[in-house]
């Protein structure tokens, strides 16, 4: 697979938003780092993939993980967002192309379960202990809520005059 | 329309039982045990209990592991760390927990506060 000039700097452009919008969510002391989020870089990550493709979306989220690791986070939280990032990104690459594009929320909400899933997962690992587990009921309640709302924002950006850049082959 | 109004639909069911089975699981958790204690666990090793959460005064204790110190305090009900030396502050920020299944995560310190037990019905939400 050959990559156009086009994709690279799309990807740049999404990886950077998708990057902005996760660091100023990580300063809001709301919530518990390895719990609870809003997940709004997923946003980003939702419309890469309709408006890019998914591996492209791949891209931007593997250069968003990486990066806010490196600007405010340590070893033990790569860990973490990279886990929830990569079982997310599994499980929405699997659902894209299977769900038409008015049930883009339900994506959402399957990718933000990957996503606490895997965080939880991480958590077992990092803590050693079976202690995350009893958290698991709170993340899949905020999964639901916080991904029907990204996935609700990703379908009205997808189809805002935004679709202009569209990549992805119809 | 008529296609996808229904589809949602059935997402929206599959999700709301999802969201309930999960409460069920919380209150379960919650009515069947008796008492509120909290555990103290470092890299997945428990080195604490507090028993009592509602002593009649209010007390702090360090936590001190080579990974470095935190400040917990026990007060009316609740656990909070009022006091870390670790990079991000998020458990200090993180406020009191006073429910069962509550837990305040320290990640530089590997550390982990949390409530077992219930303190009754009354608790329930
Ligand atoms: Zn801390």
């Amino acid at each position: 697979m050959r990559v156009s000039v086009k994709q690279i700097t799309m990807i740049g452009i999404f990886a950077a938003l998708s990057l902005i919008i996760f660091m100023v969510e990580a300063e809001l002391p709301v919530f518990e780092g390895g719990g609870i989020k809003l997940g709004l870089a997923n946003i980003v990550t939702l419309c890469a993939m309709k408006l890019l493709g998914r591996k492209e979306a791949g891209a931007v989220l593997a250069v968003r993980v990486l990066l806010a690791s490196v600007f405010c986070g340590s070893a033990i939280s790569l860990i973490f967002s990279a886990s929830g990032a990569f079982l997310a990104y599994t499980v929405m690459c699997l659902l894209i192309g299977r769900l038409d594009d008015r049930q883009l929320w339900v994506v959402s909400v399957f990718g933000a379960i990957g996503h606490n899933l895997g965080q939880t997962f991480a958590a077992y690992f990092v803590c050693g202990s079976a202690i995350a587990f009893s958290m698991l009921p709170y993340l899949l309640i905020s999964a639901v809520i916080t991904g029907a709302l990204v996935g609700i924002v990703s379908m009205k950006l997808v189809s805002s005059p935004l679709r202009r850049f569209s990549m992805a082959k119809k | 329309m008529k296609k996808v109004l229904k589809k949602n639909i059935f997402w929206i069911a599959v999700f709301s039982l999802l969201v309930i089975v999960c409460l069920a699981v919380i209150l379960l958790q919650r009515f069947t045990k008796e008492k509120l204690c909290a555990e103290i666990y470092s890299e997945g090793k428990l080195i604490r209990t507090i028993d009592d959460l509602d002593p009649g005064k209010p007390y702090s204790f360090d936590v001190k592991t080579s990974l470095g110190t935190n400040t917990v305090r026990v007060e009316k009900g609740s656990v909070s760390v009022s006091g870390s030396d670790c990079k991000n502050k998020i458990c200090v920020y993180h406020g009191k927990i006073s429910k069962a299944g509550e837990s305040i995560i320290c990640a530089p310190h590997k550390l982990i506060i949390r409530i077992t037990g219930s303190s009754g019905p009354d608790a329930v939400v």
